[in-house]
């Protein structure tokens, strides 16, 4: 598999001008029968509620569409051979990493031009990716009419795949090991805390009464955030070992 | 009121180390997306990196001002806040977190959501969603309004405006400055300032960690009041509850609204989520657990060190280890420490802002107003929103003067927890919940905690009503009770609609 012909990277994130981008790499890929690799990056930015509706509308990744189903779809509608790759980490990094592991041709990838604030914090990828990359990059510019049918075809998708029905998972959950020792852990603490409370409302007296050098309250209450502290390490070591042994929790 | 006058070199290094933060943040957010090298990606920085942008999140300016100012005034009850808040991730870690991110569903209102199709238990979810925040808002703004009038000379309610309108603006230029790195450089410097100050302690008076709280248990300590006079109390006094709450039912109140509190909060969950590995968040948590329990430790130092060292306004308890830190490092220190909080109470206002609003826009604006397909327009409501819930908390900010932030966040905790806690709870291990009783409890729970919170002795200063300056005792319960109470009634109805669904 070391030489099977031209390769074509495409990025994706399921925004517009992403959309636009693998419609130009999946004709290209059929021209010079090429293979199509489709690339999505988590990135790991906690974005949260308004932070992640100002970045989406920011980068016009406004149709809340999978980019890579949608560049799969696209792919087998053309008889585009293709695989697909998720990567997590900062966006250009891995786009980059990504066509060197792949020996990528070239890579396609959409521009957004975000102006104003959100551009100085969200930065350009395609700019860094041009920078960095080992290969020929194509930033696919959109005209007007390119863009309104990329809206079209996101649209059209994203009515044809809507979200999947939510599966109650609960039930099988509360039967594992894992939640079992979590739950455990939690009523130790919580019996812990209990008594505590309960003394530390009633008997004012007990909690100043003199031990180890501070007071059975001072001396009490620091072993509940060390115990908290310790109690998690070791879920965290526990269930690591035993997502482990399962392979993935 | 103690005068304080305009401090120059203060004000400069204020102004720089805001913009500095501010800077970084801008540039590290940035640098997450476009960086060529892998630095970012690389490794197991990331849970790291992770951990400590949780605690960032979690540990506001309450945690820092508040906490170190009740330990100063009230010894023990004050500590008591300290390892409650701990305890509350306890809760999230092994009861909600894991089993939420199994159902699939990443907001509170979303999973409610996905279980019952009614759109009014979405909109409750959101309402909670919305107070819960607005009353987390108030103890930040009172913070920042306490720091600026020892810090510039300026009156408090300059210090609430300011912060408001910096928040307002970058939410309504931008709305993005608070990700992970912001977070992360928050609790970093938040360690920093409290490790910083506890060293200064013990190394100023000489005492060694343990000696430091075996001096208070034998000698007692002195508080000053407001008149102006000083109040002593003995070691078993000072170092035992009691000081604060006097009934001893206020202790346990506090103690069960402040376990169950950070689970229910809006804006903490929700970065649980955004890791996208499971194992990777549980290893943040834990991350966040030591770095959080270890800040609570240190908190104790600072409150005690305020005391001994009599850097106490009566009439502002939240400048406790601000002052601390002239006392123990004079100017420069002292305007490093504010300056940290400062921007720490900046992250936490824009970030608790920034969620509130996104999930008005969400759950409200496009789910039950059924606006879908314009994200543009969404941002717009929710760019809205964050002013009006900016200008809410600014003018209830400046009414709120003279508490304690911590106190308040106390309460913040209380209501969250009696309004989303029972349904969460009920969501995810009671098979038998209903729509309409999660609907009635969380209205329950969220109008009766406020209800007896404006009835308490925080509020009405002779012949409260409520005894209890915490509501959680009563609150809590009786959340649970009505989300119970009327699910078991709605049995029948939500069987009908099951079955008309399918």
């Amino acid at each position: 598999m070391a030489n099977d012909g031209y390769k074509i990277l495409l990025p994706t994130d399921g925004s517009y001008p992403a959309i636009a981008a693998t419609v130009r790499a999946i004709e290209m890929a059929r021209d010079r029968k090429g293979k199509l690799v489709i690339l999505a990056v988590n990135e790991r930015v906690l974005a949260a509620g308004m932070e992640r509706i100002a970045e989406d509308s920011a980068l016009m990744r406004t149709a809340g569409i999978d980019g890579v189903a949608y560049a799969k779809e696209m792919a087998t509608k053309n008889d585009v051979p293709f695989e697909t790759m998720v990567r997590e980490g900062a966006v250009v990094g891995e786009i980059v990493k990504a066509a060197s592991e792949t020996k990528a041709d070239i890579i396609v990838m959409g521009s957004s031009t975000i102006k104003g604030l959100p551009g100085l914090y969200l930065g350009s990828v395609s700019r860094g990716v041009i920078k960095e990359a080992p290969c020929d990059v194509v930033v696919v510019k959109l005209t007007e009419d390119e863009m309104h049918k990329a809206v079209e075809l996101a649209l059209q998708f994203a009515l044809a795949h809507k979200a999947p029905p939510i599966t109650n998972g609960m039930a099988e959950y509360t039967k594992t090991r894992k939640f079992k020792v979590g739950l455990a852990l939690f009523a130790i603490y919580g019996i812990g805390y209990a008594i505590f409370t309960i003394v530390g409302s009633f008997s004012h007296g007990t909690f100043a009464s003199g031990f180890l050098g501070t007071n059975i309250g001072i001396f009490s209450g620091i072993s509940l955030i060390v115990v908290a502290i310790i109690m998690a390490v070791t879920f965290n070591w526990y269930a690591g070992k035993s997502e482990k042994k399962t392979g993935g929790g | 009121m103690a005068d304080y006058v305009f401090r120059p070199i203060a004000f400069v290094l204020f102004v720089v180390i805001v913009l500095f933060t501010l800077a970084i943040s801008v540039y590290a957010s940035r640098r997450v997306r476009t960086a060529g090298h892998f630095y970012v990606a690389g490794g197991g920085i990331k849970w790291f990196v992770n951990g400590i942008a949780f605690a960032g999140d979690y540990l506001s300016a309450a945690s820092f001002l508040g906490v170190a100012g009740l330990i100063a005034f009230f010894g023990y009850d004050g500590f008591m806040y300290a390892i409650g808040f701990l305890a509350g991730w306890i809760v999230a870690l092994f009861l909600i977190a894991e089993p939420l991110r199994k159902i699939g569903k990443y907001t509170f209102g979303d999973a409610l959501a996905s279980k019952f199709k009614d759109k009014r238990v979405r909109l409750m979810a959101a309402l909670s969603a919305l107070v819960v925040s607005v009353f987390y808002l108030i103890p930040q703004m009172v913070g920042a309004g306490s720091i600026v009038q020892p810090l510039i000379g300026l009156p408090y309610e300059v210090g609430v405006v300011l912060v408001g309108l910096i928040v307002v603006l970058i939410v309504a230029t931008a709305g993005m400055v608070s990700t992970t790195y912001v977070q992360f450089i928050k609790g970093f410097l938040l360690l920093f300032a409290a490790l910083a100050l506890t060293i200064g302690v013990l190394a100023y008076t000489g005492f060694g960690p343990l000696d430091f709280i075996g001096h208070f248990i034998t000698n007692g300590a002195e508080v000053p009041t407001k008149a102006g006079g000083t109040i002593t109390y003995t070691g078993a006094q000072f170092m035992a509850p009691g000081l604060k709450y006097k009934d001893p039912l206020d202790f346990a109140s506090l103690a069960i609204g402040l376990i169950l509190g950070t689970a229910a909060l809006p804006h903490i969950l929700i970065r649980y989520y955004t890791v996208p590995k499971p194992s990777d968040a549980r290893k943040s948590t834990v991350v966040a657990i030591i770095a959080i329990g270890a800040f609570y430790i240190l908190t104790l130092y600072l409150g005690l060190g305020a005391n001994m060292l009599g850097t106490l306004d009566a009439s502002n308890q939240n400048l406790a280890a601000p002052l601390l830190a002239d006392k123990i490092g004079g100017e420069v220190f002292f305007a490093v420490i504010s300056s940290i909080a400062f921007a720490t109470i900046l992250g936490t206002v824009s970030g608790l802002i920034m969620a509130a609003s996104g999930a008005i826009a969400h759950d409200i604006y496009t789910e039950i107003l059924g606006k879908k397909g314009d994200d543009r327009k969404t941002l717009r409501v929710s760019k809205l929103t964050a002013v009006a819930v900016g200008l809410v908390a600014i003018v209830l900010g400046i009414i709120m003067k003279e508490q304690n932030v911590a106190y308040l966040v106390g309460l913040a905790f209380a209501i969250a927890a009696s309004a989303n806690i029972p349904a969460l709870i009920c969501l995810l291990f009671w098979k038998r919940t209903t729509g309409p009783g999660i609907m009635v409890g969380i209205a329950t729970g969220l109008g009766l905690s406020i209800l007896l919170i404006l009835i308490s002795p925080t509020f009405m200063t002779q012949g409260a009503w409520f005894p209890l300056n915490n509501p959680g005792l009563v609150s809590i319960p009786v959340g649970f009770a009505v989300t119970m109470g009327v699910s078991l009634m709605t049995q029948n109805s939500e069987k009908k609609a099951r079955a008309t669904e399918a």
